[in-house]
């Protein structure tokens, strides 16, 4: 088992990254503390600075539901509460066979109630994750417990489908799912029955690992950390054998041991792309030999066209990585790499270190699971804009393919843009916070909003969000902009400008801050502000190019201000404008 | 006790608890320790069952009160 304690000193001691604070709560009913070492340094590596808090001993319940307890003062990121079946239903194990259905039944009941109670305070901002129950390890009701309405799988899966409700009806709630995580790696693997006598303490030092290796999977998805692109080599990466020498129908996919293994391999993929992630290619092979794979084999699961981009050359595959990143607007670090070749995996890795390479396993048997249990693709919620995406992409390159030749204005004129402008749209609120939490480089000041903090300035009278969908002769780009204006007595200030790069250099954002400033009292100032990022370098003078005045800067941050009198809204030509 | 697996105790002792060894002789009680809380107690045992490939019966751990007796308890499990 590796030392967390020695890993955790390690790695605070490298000062170069860039690391984002995250504040977790941890509360429990049994003692937790023991996961400390192992989920700091998990939390280090995926690139948070984290501060843990520990509650005291199964006394969660009123801990949350006194607003003077430490965990207001400390106010969380994250809450988890961590819950077993031995602690968390007390004695039921010892006495199940006094009890009849009916007394078990509200007695579960009861226990799932503390725990909505509990996370209903609207002072509670952060997002909580919860752990479902474990199944008793042993029943005195032996063999039978299964089957009886009043023995303890029963309780246990009330309890569980109790807190799944609970989870439906609260959009900040999650589910960690501590039985299927049981189940995987064995409870007498991940429990400690020896320090649970002795302390409560329940997580076996496995425990401990997978449990906060979950843990960092929730955090991450929660701060928008996943990444965007998986771009796949084809030769023993997708199928086994050389496309170039074993031809077509050749290479092995979908027939034998090993064809099954690749199989699954491609199927996995194809489901990550059905969930939003985009797929690329990199390859080193003659294109008409590697392409007819696709079109000639039939056992093949990917098409050609599920892939948005293929580089089928003899480059380097750093430089074809990053052409595909440039061809899709996005940053190095929303890319992952998977390529069987380690001389191939080196190149990228020395080349591009913001790129995510996978270790490509020895024995082929183990690719698929490592594929399922990658952190990098974890969405904790899928919109439509999600399902969509690929599609989207596809049309961006062909708008890329007009903007070739021609001048800007013609190109901008052919484009048929229609904007549609929404003020606090609850029906987009996923959509909305997720843009605030990943848009880097069109973003003026970079705050981050969790949905909880959405909602509430949505409902705030003086507080406006605005969204912005785009659509043009290519189709469909979503909602891709989001402005939040606040007002006081004398001025208006926007707290955030952001769009995605998606639509940038089509004046879409001029016309968007226009609309808006539209809506504002001409008697006030409008005020705003860019605070700069590693990023978003490139929006640094927007204000100034829409003639606002520039007040101050220190540090980087740049204060602007102009009476809206002196604000000529503009309408611009090839623009179109709904509201 | 053996010098070297006293040294050994002692820098586990240091690497886990945070506490001034200096301070700490073969009589002192754990319970009189600020840092030595019951949780860095299992905590420590727990190091030194990795460290040594030794295991402590809950008996054992229960009865070892004062340094010494964890210690000589170390010393005898590693004899074995």
């Amino acid at each position: 088992m590796k030392d967390y304690k020695q890993l955790l000193n390690e790695i605070k001691e490298d000062k170069t990254r860039k690391l984002r604070p995250c504040k977790i709560a941890i509360l429990s009913s049994y003692t937790i503390k023991n996961i400390s070492d192992a989920l700091m340094y998990k939390l280090y590596s995926a690139g948070f600075e984290p501060e843990l808090k520990y509650g005291g001993y199964n006394q969660f319940i009123q801990e949350l539901m006194d607003k003077s307890s430490w965990i207001y003062e400390f106010k969380p990121d994250v809450i988890l509460i961590a819950l077993n079946s031995k602690t968390y239903l007390e004695d039921l194990e010892f006495n199940v066979l006094d009890k009849n259905t009916k007394e078990i039944e509200s007695f579960i009941k009861e226990k799932v109630d503390f725990i909505n109670m509990a996370i209903s305070s609207e002072d509670i901002k952060a997002k909580v994750i919860i752990t479902n129950l474990d199944h008793f390890m042993h029943s005195p009701y032996g063999l039978i417990d299964i089957g009886r309405e009043d023995g303890l799988h029963s309780a246990v899966e009330i309890f569980n489908k109790g807190l799944i409700e609970i989870k439906r009806k609260k959009k900040n709630v999650e589910i960690l799912n501590f039985e299927k995580l049981c189940s995987i790696h064995g409870k007498k693997n991940i429990f400690d029955e020896k320090m649970f006598f002795l302390g409560k303490i329940l997580l076996s030092k496995l425990g401990v690992e997978v449990m906060a290796e979950e843990i960092v999977l929730f955090v991450n998805a929660m701060f928008g950390n996943n990444r965007k692109v998986l771009v796949v080599d084809l030769d023993n990466t997708l199928w086994k054998g050389v496309i170039g020498e074993d031809g077509p129908h050749g290479i092995i996919i979908g027939e034998g041991a090993v064809g099954e293994i690749y199989k699954e391999v491609q199927s996995i993929i194809l489901n990550y792309k059905k969930l939003g992630t985009l797929i690329a290619i990199t390859s080193k092979n003659n294109e008409k030999d590697a392409l007819e794979a696709f079109s000639l084999n039939k056992n093949m699961v990917l098409k050609e066209n599920d892939f948005i981009v293929k580089k089928i050359n003899w480059q380097p595959k750093s430089v074809s990585i990053k052409e595909i990143a440039s061809e899709l607007n996005l940053g190095l670090d929303s890319f992952v790499f998977l390529d069987d070749n380690p001389a191939e995996r080196l190149e990228v890795k020395s080349a591009l270190p913001m790129v995510e390479v996978i270790d490509f396993p020895e024995d082929i048997t183990y690719l698929p699971s490592l594929l399922r249990e990658m952190p990098y693709f974890r969405p904790l919620s899928i919109t439509e804009e999600d399902k969509k995406r690929h599609e989207m992409y596809s049309q961006d390159i062909a708008r890329n393919e007009l903007k070739e030749g021609g001048s800007i204005d013609d190109y901008l004129a052919k484009l048929n843009t229609q904007i549609t402008i929404k003020k606090n749209d609850f029906d987009s609120i996923d959509r909305i916070t997720q843009l605030t939490n990943k848009t880097n480089q069109f973003n003026l000041r970079t705050i981050r909003y969790t949905l909880e903090q959405m909602k509430a300035m949505m409902s705030d009278k003086n507080t406006t969000v605005y969204s912005l969908s785009v659509k043009d002769k290519f189709g469909e780009l979503g909602l891709t902009g989001v402005a939040i204006v606040k007002k006081d007595k004398d001025s208006y200030f926007f707290d955030s400008l952001l769009l995605s790069c998606r639509i940038l250099s089509r004046k879409i954002e001029e016309q968007f801050f226009y609309e808006i400033t539209r809506d504002m009292d001409k008697k006030l100032t409008l005020k705003a502000e860019y605070i700069p990022s590693p990023k978003n370098e490139q929006v640094k003078e927007f204000y100034d190019k829409l003639g606002l005045e520039l007040e101050s800067e220190t540090n980087g941050v740049r204060k602007y201000s102009k009476p809206l009198k002196d604000i000529n809204s503009l309408d611009i030509k090839s623009i179109k404008v709904l509201r | 006790m053996d010098t070297q697996i006293k040294l050994q105790v002692e820098n586990i002792i240091k690497s886990v608890m945070d506490v001034d060894i200096t301070k700490i002789n073969p009589d002192t009680k754990f319970s009189s320790i600020k840092e030595w809380d019951s949780f860095n107690n299992l905590m420590l045992i727990s190091k030194f069952q990795d460290e040594f490939n030794i295991e402590f019966t809950a008996v054992e751990i229960e009865e070892t009160q004062k340094v010494k007796d964890l210690f000589s308890l170390i010393e005898r499990k590693v004899k074995k």
